[in-house]
């Protein structure tokens, strides 16, 4: 994380940074976007302050939940609807690996007092890498509409490959490479836990 | 102990939502989803029945015991379609029927390779959410390992008596 941080830093130093960080104002349809982004933070502080795990989670799946619907506010129904079913399967999978710990270590984790003291270092790079990935989303919510050929060039390719709907086209065609390898890699992590968890059962 | 109202009533929310994932995979090319939606739509249903069955009658799902073998299914299916072009000299991921001609279609199911690809993503995605869910539910042989090992460590007493 550091590095990338500290490559985009310098090209966003290095560039002209006026035009970038200029989102313009907050028009009146963007206000339920700001809400929802608002619910978020409400949630990610819940995650950081809460002691339950249960609540934890729960706080964690309310985020993704008002992120997705950030998406759907963005025009972006297909990345909406990959939000929510994640969000719901993650939250079921998260909960599931909570359930399997005995109820002793989760009561002694959070009874445990916060750990108070900070290393420099680990400010350090949460500053550092907070900070530049603010600047990064804040620079991508300054791009004009004219700035996205590349996004206008998908739509317009899409009924070449049988498609009407652009990120169907792109994921079966014009990267179906890409999502090749991912789903390979996918399945190659099934093994490698499946025998990790054979091993164990052997032992 | 599962409430009897919740078995009795898992069939009528598990057969729709299957079909809805259908829906989704089939309609993706038109409209909004893909097959990796689709297959986290249906693999939430079958994990919907595997939380309210027993775990015994959980691991005994046929969903749930043949999952990995969806999982490598899905595999082949979407390398075969992805390199099967180069076969015949096409580049990779060149999908049939050409871009412009007509293909032959089942009602809004169109039968080009694009779907048959999808849907070995969507068996992909279903075979390994579900072989997640036999790591979740452990046999008791391993549920005794983790209390075994939770047993040994009885460090952190002294912060408790400080709290």
């Amino acid at each position: 994380m550091v590095p990338v941080s500290l490559l985009l830093g310098l090209a966003l130093l290095s560039g002209d940074a006026g035009a970038l960080f200029n989102p313009g104002p907050l028009g009146r349809s963007e206000l339920p976007q700001a809400a929802a982004l608002g619910i978020v933070l409400i949630a990610i502080v819940t995650v950081v302050l809460a002691r339950n795990h249960l609540a934890q989670i729960l706080a964690l799946s309310c985020a993704e939940y008002a992120l997705a619907t950030v998406y759907a506010f963005r025009g972006a129904p297909d990345l909406a609807l990959v939000a929510v079913v994640v969000a719901t399967l993650s939250t079921l999978f998260l909960v599931a690996l909570v359930a399997l710990f005995p109820h002793r270590v989760l009561d002694r984790q959070e009874r445990e007092p916060r750990g108070k003291r900070r290393g420099l270092q680990e400010v350090a790079v949460g500053v550092l890498v907070g900070g530049f990935s603010f600047a990064v989303v804040w620079a991508s919510l300054s791009w004009k509409e004219g700035d996205v050929k590349l996004a206008r060039t998908y739509m317009e390719l899409a009924p070449t490959a049988h498609a009407g709907d652009a990120v169907t086209a792109i994921l079966s065609d014009f990267r179906g490479l890409d999502t090749m390898a991912e789903v390979s890699v996918l399945i190659i992590a099934l093994l490698g836990i499946g025998a990790l968890m054979r091993a164990r059962r052997q032992r | 102990v599962t409430p009897d109202l919740l078995r009795r009533a898992t069939p009528a929310i598990v057969m729709p939502v299957l079909v809805v994932s259908l829906a989704i995979l089939f309609k993706a090319s038109d409209g909004v989803g893909d097959g990796f939606s689709a297959g986290v739509v249906a693999a939430l249903a079958l994990l919907f029945q595997v939380v309210v069955l027993e775990r015994d009658e959980a691991q005994r799902m046929i969903a749930v015991r043949a999952a990995p073998l969806v999982a490598v299914a899905g595999l082949l299916i979407v390398l075969l379609t992805a390199l099967a072009p180069v076969v015949w000299g096409a580049p990779l991921l060149s999908h049939q029927p050409e871009p412009g001609a007509s293909a032959p279609h089942l009602g809004v199911l169109k039968l080009h390779t694009a779907v048959l690809f999808d849907s070995g993503i969507f068996l992909i995605v279903v075979g390994f959410a579900l072989s997640a869910a036999r790591l979740y539910t452990p046999s008791s042989a391993t549920e005794q390992d983790i209390t075994r090992t939770e047993r040994a460590p009885p460090a952190p007493r002294r912060e408790e008596e400080r709290a």
